[in-house]
């Protein structure tokens, strides 16, 4: 019963619109009040919650993202991989899919990620005459690969709350990162096949190639930097983090000369605010945490699944069948903020592995940020687009297949996840 | 999800109420400047190691620590800016009363957790100095430190939420919409150039 | 009746947690089920560095907590991680010991912070793990080397090698890139995490000591009967007792599992190797006794009439 009423009181908060985190914190603090607990857990876990170093990692990736995002970056890089792969069949849409794949490399976020590609792809493929829908959708969920690529921010929020190493996490995102590209590209390619309106461009010059590649060289060694920096163990992911910032600034303030000064501290204020709303939640999600474990709800909640399903299939299935459902409704961040405190609990009973579980998750994020009603990547392709939430949503829909399609492989694969973190 | 009432709501006229608009203003700012900081420090640092083979021992500290300052003294500013997150699929289809009524519960949820939140740090920090406790890293630095921010942060929320709760009834019933940006096309350009964490 | 929460980071499963699951069995038991314990691992209310404050304000009854998660606040309780502060296991023992004036002086100290010391739990030495043969002080020069708190980090200063904090999580990854060229753990994680996977030595120096805390909010210990002030005394008596003699069990046990079963070389130290590290430790003992001051001159001192 207890599990019922604060789960309502939960939805009740957030339904009528109180902002996620004080939804949370408020209801925590009311939880732990009402058990005649001393209200000093609430201030030490006000601090305790950003006392830490590898969450630091989250602004300045942001920041990173928003200065490349200020200097345009994706015009070249989308040029660059266009030259490559354009006169291929859906070339275009490839190209669009191959520069999401890059900029995940630098970029922790899937909204930056589907706003940098799609503000120069779109355009240019619904001038080509790829379809609409197609098109949207294809930006969408390429977009969402930027938080399964590394770096990526829902992962170093979930090794936060896991206590699970970055490092691996990182590594683990990238065979399943791989897997979706590819089977986003060979969705692209068939679609062009029925497609009658898509034209094929010219097969680009072996200078034309050089030149675009010589101006996206500069992002690229962005990538291997950071990525190469965390790998050889030059530096920890939140140092790569400003490194990556830092050297963002100079490559497009000194080098590119696409940045202002005035660009430069939107990207800044952007950062700043964006942290702070999502650091609001990840403190409430503490102290709504810490409350519901004194009512023993994550036991209530493994008790439930020990009665109902002894077997770790019936779990996953359950499990996705809740993100789903949620990830229709929450946005992604606070969807992983408020459940993986209680699944995980479970999630170690059984045995699953927590390096694993985290990428499982964060592909179900993925999916909610494309599902309609709310979904942060349609409504970002939304506002570059000028486009209905409906023509997207339609166009999304073969993506979110697909999406399940790689939830599937990686479950009875595990090793597309496991290979990297553990063969390195 | 990421919506927001489109509008901070401006009277009534009373001379004090701006002064909590420009407090929140400069922490907010201030925090900027922060996360500037932090990114040279910490870029500093690995310069430090590899071209000067000399790591500091301070770096890591006082940047966590920035990062609590700037997250406390920033939430009145992103209150003012109505940009915390919420769900507003209800919200976006309610009656004026509705959304008069809805708001109104949030800023008190807001105020009510601020009063509460400042005042338990502040007997934190009280504590700590009492005891003259200190944080077990390199630095070692005071506790005090890094809880000043809860006291300072939630008190100023405190009186933001109060602020907003005072001028809600004075000004047009707030608005939402499902994706934040539909109605207003003057968001939609500065929407498409900003980044979410997600 | 009477029901007490108890916090502590490490799974109920984990040797630590198993001796406070034997501290409440026995609590209950002695108390036939008067006086009840309440467990939250895992760190699902709270991390170990949290804890002196959560216990201290009463946020959380009981906690277990790491001895140097005091030492930024009271410098003297840093003794046990100090290098080489004790020569030999014997010393070590002895001072850790119940009835040893310096532990009683320890637990009087953080008393001061509002939290009673129940029981010790005594965890085992560290050692240094590396990728080359390391059996001389010199050999950290310029090396970076990972620590776990001020204490270890002034004893890398003093060897003048290059300390970075990495936490137990990020240890094995660590190691394994090379962010660190030299490693600090407890003998019992070298085999638990792996660690012989991804280093090729281990250094027996058992130069600090791990020392795990059981805590209570001094002001609800006061609050007790007498009855229940022995109840609960009794049973942390004979969790501490049965811990040590775990302990020393363990440690072997994972020295003589590396040994045998793994790639990883043991070197152990002679006996004038030794006093080379204890000698380039000496700076880092200074730092101690400076930051400490006159209780951790006492202190030292007390810890050489045990020599
Ligand atoms: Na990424
Ligand atoms: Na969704």
């Amino acid at each position: 019963m207890t599990l019922v009423y604060i789960a309502m009181a939960l939805l009740g908060l957030l339904f009528i619109g109180v902002p996620v985190g004080f939804a949370l914190a408020g209801l925590g603090a009311a939880l732990i009040a009402l058990k005649g607990l001393p209200m000093a857990m609430l201030s030490q876990n006000l601090y305790g919650s950003l006392d830490n170093f590898v969450l630091l990692s989250v602004p300045l990736f942001l920041l990173m993202s928003n200065i490349l995002l200020k200097g345009g970056v994706g015009r070249d890089l989308f040029d660059a991989v266009q030259k490559w792969v354009g006169h291929w069949p859906g070339g275009l849409g490839v190209a669009a899919l191959i520069s999401c794949g890059l900029f995940s490399a630098i970029s922790g976020s899937s909204v930056a990620t589907a706003a940098t590609v799609g503000t120069v792809a779109i355009p240019e493929m619904t001038r080509r005459g790829y379809g609409k829908g197609f098109t949207l959708g294809l930006l969408a969920a390429g977009g969402t690969l930027g938080i399964l690529i590394p770096p990526s921010i829902p992962l170093i929020v979930y090794g936060v709350i896991t206590e699970e190493s970055i490092g691996k996490l990182f590594l683990a995102g990238v065979g399943p990162g791989l897997l979706l590209v590819l089977l986003f590209g060979i969705y692209t390619v068939i679609h062009a096949r029925f497609s009658k309106t898509q034209q094929r461009i010219p097969k680009a010059s072996a200078s034309e190639r050089r030149v675009a590649t010589l101006r996206a060289l500069p992002t690229v060694g962005l990538a291997m930097l950071i990525l190469g920096g965390i790998y050889s163990g030059a530096f920890t992911p939140t140092e790569a983090s400003a490194v990556g910032a830092a050297a963002s600034f100079v490559l497009t303030m000194f080098f590119l000369r696409t940045l202002t000064w005035r660009t430069f501290y939107e990207a800044v204020r952007h950062s700043t605010s964006t942290t702070i709303v999502l650091f609001l939640i990840v403190v409430g999600a503490k102290i709504f945490g810490k409350a519901i474990t004194i009512y023993q709800v994550p036991g209530m909640i493994s008790d439930l699944v020990d009665l109902h399903l002894s077997s770790v299939d019936g779990f996953m299935v359950i499990v996705t069948i809740i993100l789903l459902i949620l990830g229709l409704f929450l946005e992604s961040l606070s969807m992983l903020l408020i459940m993986v405190p209680v699944l995980f609990p479970t999630v170690m009973a059984l045995g699953v592995d927590p390096i694993w579980f985290g990428i499982f998750f964060v592909i179900l994020i993925e999916v909610a940020l494309i599902t309609p009603p709310v979904g942060l990547n349609l409504f970002v392709i939304q506002a570059i687009s000028s486009t209905s939430l409906g023509v997207i949503s339609r166009g999304v829909f073969p993506f979110i297949l697909l999406m399940m399609l790689s939830v599937l492989l990686v479950y009875f694969f595990p090793q597309i996840v496991m290979w990297l973190p553990f063969a390195w | 999800m990421n919506m927001r009432a489109n509008n901070e709501h401006k009277g009534p006229p009373i001379p004090g109420l701006v002064w909590v608009d420009r407090a929140s203003e400069l922490l907010g700012r201030i925090g900027d400047v922060l996360i500037v900081l932090i990114t040279v420090l910490l870029t500093y640092e690995v310069v430090a190691r590899y071209v000067f083979s000399a790591p500091t021992k301070w770096t890591q500290d006082v940047s966590t620590l920035m990062q609590v300052w700037f997250t406390f003294l920033g939430m009145a500013l992103v209150l003012r800016k109505r940009e915390m997150i919420r769900i507003t699929a209800i919200l976006a289809i309610a009656p004026a009363w509705v959304r008069y009524l809805f708001e109104a519960i949030a800023l008190i949820v807001i105020l009510v957790f601020s009063v509460v939140a400042a005042s338990k740090g502040y007997d934190m920090m009280q504590d700590s100095l009492r005891l003259g406790r200190r944080q077990p890293t390199m630095m070692a630095f005071p506790n005090w430190v890094g809880e000043l921010p809860i006291v300072i942060g939630f008190a100023l929320l405190a009186l933001q939420s109060l602020v907003e709760l005072i001028r809600l009834p004075f000004g047009p019933a707030p608005q939402f919409s499902v994706s934040g940006e539909q109605e207003t096309p003057a968001a939609e350009s500065d929407k498409s150039s900003q980044v979410s964490a997600s | 009746e009477r029901t007490v929460r108890l916090s502590l980071q490490l799974p109920l499963k984990h040797q630590i947690g198993q001796n406070i699951v034997f501290f409440k069995d026995e609590v209950e038991r002695l108390s036939n089920g008067e006086l009840k314990l309440e467990l939250y691992d895992s760190a699902q209310l709270y991390k170990g560095s949290e804890i002196p404050q959560a216990v201290g304000s009463g946020a959380i009854d009981m906690g277990l907590v790491l001895i140097d998660e005091y030492a930024g606040t009271i410098p003297a309780v840093g003794l046990f991680s100090v290098a080489f502060m004790f020569p030999d296991y014997d010393v070590l023992a002895k001072a850790a010991s119940p009835d040893s004036p310096i532990r009683q002086k320890i637990d009087e100290l953080i008393r001061q912070t509002g939290t009673r010391v129940m029981w010790w739990q005594d965890y085992g030495p560290i050692q240094l793990v590396s990728k080359t043969h390391l059996d001389m002080p010199e050999q950290v020069k310029g090396q970076k080397v990972r620590v776990l708190g001020k204490p270890s980090g002034d004893f890398v200063d003093a060897l003048g090698g290059i300390p970075v904090k990495i936490s137990g999580s990020e240890q094995f990854i660590a190691y394994q890139r090379g962010t660190v060229d030299i490693g600090m753990t407890g003998t019992t994680a070298i085999e638990s995490r792996k660690l012989y996977e991804v280093m090729d030595f281990v250094t027996i120096t058992n130069h600090a000591q791990t020392e795990f805390l059981v805590v209570i909010n001094d002001k609800l210990f006061d609050s007790l009967s007498d009855q229940e002030k022995k109840w609960m005394s009794e049973a942390a008596l004979a969790a501490e007792n049965k811990i040590r003699a775990e302990t020393k069990k363990e440690n072997l046990d994972s020295e003589k599992f590396i040994a045998e079963k793994t790639d990883m070389k043991v070197i152990n130290l002679t006996p004038e190797q030794v006093k080379a590290w204890q000698k380039a430790a000496e700076p880092a003992i200074d730092e101690y006794i400076k930051s400490a001051g006159p209780v951790g001159q006492e202190l030292v001192e007390e810890v050489r009439k045990l020599y």
